[in-house]
């Protein structure tokens, strides 16, 4: 009796294992798709087998709206910063007016930290386009001369259906915001078509709607020095319809003499920030968490409370120059640490 | 029970412990690399050292699989985005050279997050 009882243990766990080694297999019911828009890699996560139509639809509106806010190319953008060189008043195309006033407001909530006025200097960085790479600065008379000539956001008076900046040659660049915009936008056509769970993921820039049949979407944090013992700096869960992007040092960058040149570059100064490696920031409106990112990245640690408050973000973590971590207290309730790899 | 049995028993518990070590803990190392460049789509095997050659508009970028990580090893892009990022070996990790429109993505373990932002 007693070693039928012993069989019968041994073979429940048999069972269990069989079942665990089952359980362990990717989910067949998420179904992933890949696509090149808005200059980086799109992933769309969608719990379920959607009708293939939505992924078309997604991918069509994306490819649209990287053409509408591209600063190369035939794109509305690119042909208003092309009027903006001879022109000082302009007609704003409405398809473009809504990321204008939205970004406007964040401009100067932001204290000017995110501004998509900074175009001149991202092109003279040559971060605007693969082909206008560089691998050493601008020379300091270069910087200066951009500085000058700039228009910023904040300064600018949108009318109804015109665009009025204070000088010739403005040159706006939305690389901060029109990503969370267009997320946001991929998110809402995913509602309308009827899906409940999933997750659009730009190039590490996420939003999610829903969850996965078993539990919340958990999203790990890249850790911006990342070594063979550590890849993530922390992960947590995101609910429904939260959007959780990220800002670092650690993309596009160049290294001159030593110094690292990333592209994310204060608007102030005319030189990539140096006081942080990454910020992240979580909200409902990716718009709002893209360009709050850029502004938590440029704020650096000192300001960093105060630039959030004024933006209207809760959740937060920014890890400075040093490595050390700064988070909100609503992001330290959240953040679990990343398990080794 | 005698003491055969009872050695039996130790035997067959040891064993499988050992089977539930090996096998049946969910993998979180990825076993497959799907790359995907504008003509190609190549099912790479992680446990199988190799290195490929993927078309893109810009020319070959070269991705190599090694001790179960795959990486770019070459890309003609200028900013080295995809290679700087090293070596990939989670499921679920995504690695591209987007001015060669060229994607990596590992998949065939079990990934502990469903998306990483960076």
């Amino acid at each position: 009796m007693k070693q039928t009882l012993i069989g019968l243990v041994l073979c429940a766990i048999l069972v269990w294992g069989a079942w665990q080694q089952r359980s362990a297999q990717p989910d067949p019911s998420v179904t992933q798709r890949e696509l090149f828009a808005l200059g980086t890699l799109i992933q769309i996560s969608i719990a379920g087998q959607p009708d293939p139509s939505v992924m078309q639809q997604v991918q069509a509106q994306l490819t649209e709206l990287e053409r509408r806010w591209s600063v190369l190319g035939d794109g509305e953008l690119a042909q208003l910063n092309q009027q903006l060189i001879a022109n000082t008043r302009v007609s704003l195309p409405a398809v473009l007016r809504p990321g204008f006033v939205a970004a406007q407001k964040l401009c100067h909530s932001s204290g000017g930290r995110f501004d998509p006025g900074v175009g001149q200097l991202v092109q003279l960085w040559g971060f605007d386009d693969e082909d206008h790479f560089r691998d050493s600065p601008p020379a300091q008379a270069e910087i200066d001369a951009a500085l000058a000539q700039r228009s910023s956001l904040c300064e600018a008076e949108l009318g109804a259906g015109s665009l009025q900046v204070p000088r010739a040659h403005a040159r706006f660049d939305f690389g901060a915001s029109a990503k969370g915009r267009a997320v946001d936008e991929a998110i809402d056509l995913l509602r309308r078509l009827g899906i409940h769970n999933a997750i659009v993921n730009a190039g590490g820039d996420i939003k999610v709607i829903g969850q996965r049949p078993d539990r919340a979407w958990r999203i790990g944090i890249r850790h911006p020095r990342p070594d063979q013992g550590q890849i993530m700096f922390a992960s947590l869960e995101v609910g429904d319809g939260e959007a959780i992007f990220t800002s670092g040092d650690y993309e596009r960058y160049f290294i001159h003499d030593g110094q690292r040149y990333h592209h994310i570059l204060d608007p102030r100064s005319g030189y990539p920030t140096r006081t942080s490696q990454s910020a992240t920031v979580i909200h409902n409106s990716a718009e709002l968490a893209d360009a709050a990112a850029t502004a938590l990245f440029v704020a650096g640690a000192e300001d960093a409370a105060a630039v959030m408050q004024a933006m209207g973000i809760e959740t937060w973590l920014l890890i400075d120059a040093t490595g050390t971590q700064h988070a909100s207290a609503s992001m330290r309730t959240r953040l679990s640490p990343a398990d080794a790899p | 029970m005698t003491r055969a049995d009872q050695l039996l028993l130790l035997a067959l518990l040891i064993g499988i412990g050992m089977l539930f070590r090996q096998h049946w803990t969910p993998p979180r190392q990825a076993t497959q690399a799907v790359v995907t460049g504008p003509q190609q789509r190549l099912d790479l095997d992680l446990s199988t050292d190799t290195r490929v050659h993927v078309h893109g508009p810009l020319g070959d970028s070269i991705v190599e699989v090694e001790d179960g990580a795959v990486r770019f090893v070459e890309s003609p892009c200028r900013h080295q985005i995809c290679v700087r990022s090293g070596w990939h070996h989670s499921a679920g990790a995504v690695a591209a050279c987007v001015p060669n429109r060229i994607s990596v993505v590992l998949s065939g373990g079990q990934s502990e997050y469903d998306a990483i932002s960076y």
